[in-house]
């Protein structure tokens, strides 16, 4: 679990789940990165099944860009700047 | 299910209305092109395409994969009128842990709530009940994660869509600016139950957190009520900004009630946008 953002983290792990069928292989990683937030700033790197990449990112990345949308508002209850990279 | 007749620059034009219309993605419906658009001279539309769509009736389901052998009872209970349905007022608020056997099994309260049943459950997907409550436990999860209780309340739309309004203590931060992070709800939300119903349940469920998708449609109406009185008063057609489906669709709808006017969406997404313009007067004879 990030240190940094357990909020934006379970979040990340939350939605990723829902949307893939092997939840076992979702793997997220967290990197600290550079940001003007007081708590700092976090990327995660999120790798899912192979096959299903297609599914987290979908439709001209709309999902993608929802879950980092959500993933970023979860980041800031911890006063955190949060990316997301899916990771094939 | 009616026939919705569509007349468009383009066949592609004519359809894509046609799915505003109906709500519907492009698998859901049925087109028919009745005449194809003609160009005249300079590219001039001499004739414009005329299609006519519906959403797809969907086909019975063979026996053998209904789910569980709830076939009798969920057509006993689609039989009771919509109009009949008790609003599923709020609900207990912790997110509700359901097993997947749990997930295709409503409760029997979710039961009396089912419109058209036998449609839903024929889809090969979900009833609109428990899409429902597949969609209410998995923003309730999103809320949970953010240490917030949201209450639901259905709310039964035309075409058997349902919009599911979730509201609560500290909602805000699952608007966001704009409603954007409501819209991302939504978005996963229909990803959810594409996923556990085919692609026949999209569209089905709207989830409006915090009552802003309701707002929002309400001043788009008006809005879009201002831009027909001007197209009217200038007659001259009006471009609206881009948006998307959802909102053309709120704006086609507006403008399909008021004399007069006609609207047509026009580009690609993200930059569709609609066009508002006074009725061509038919030409004389």
């Amino acid at each position: 679990m990030s240190e940094q953002s357990p909020t934006a983290e379970a979040m990340c792990r939350y939605l990723v789940s829902n949307i893939v069928d092997d939840t076992e292989a979702v793997r997220i990683d967290a990197v600290a990165a550079d940001s003007g937030r007081t708590g700092g700033a976090v990327r995660f790197d999120v790798q899912v099944a192979q096959g299903e990449m297609g599914r987290v990112i979908g439709k001209r990345g709309r999902v993608a860009q929802s879950i980092r949308t959500l993933v970023r508002a979860a980041g800031s209850r911890d006063d955190v700047d949060v990316e997301v990279e899916f990771v094939d | 299910m009616e026939w919705l007749e569509i007349r468009a620059a383009t066949l592609e034009n004519a359809k894509e209305q046609a799915l505003e219309h109906l709500g519907v993605d492009e698998s859901d419906a049925e087109f028919e092109v009745l005449s194809e658009p003609k160009t005249g001279l300079f590219g001039r539309v001499k004739q414009q395409a005329h299609v006519r769509a519906r959403v797809l009736p969907t086909p019975v389901r063979p026996k053998d994969v209904r789910s569980r052998g709830q076939g009798n009872r969920r057509s006993r209970s689609a039989r009771q009128s919509p109009a009949a349905k008790p609003d599923n007022g709020p609900q207990s608020g912790s997110a509700r842990r359901r097993d997947s056997a749990g997930a295709a099994r409503p409760k029997k309260k979710d039961a009396k709530n089912m419109t058209d049943t036998t449609q839903d459950s024929s889809s090969g997907g979900l009833s609109l009940a428990e899409q429902a409550d597949l969609a209410e436990s998995f923003v309730q999860g999103i809320a949970s994660t953010l240490g917030i209780t949201l209450q639901f309340k259905r709310h039964d739309l035309d075409n058997d869509i349902m919009r599911i309004e979730a509201d609560g203590d500290g909602v805000g931060i699952m608007v966001g600016r704009r409603g954007s992070t409501a819209q991302a709800i939504d978005e996963l939300v229909r990803t959810v139950l594409k996923r556990s119903g085919g692609s026949i349940s999209e569209g089905k469920i709207r989830m409006d957190i915090g009552g802003v998708r309701a707002k929002r449609a309400a001043a788009l109406a008006d809005f879009t009520k201002k831009m027909a009185a001007e197209a009217l008063d200038a007659d001259a057609e009006i471009a609206l900004e881009p948006m998307d489906r959802v909102d053309r669709k709120t704006v086609h709808d507006t403008i399909a009630g008021i004399d007069d006017v006609e609207s047509r969406s026009e580009g690609e997404d993200p930059y569709r946008r609609v066009v508002i313009a006074p009725s061509p007067t038919p030409p004389p004879g």
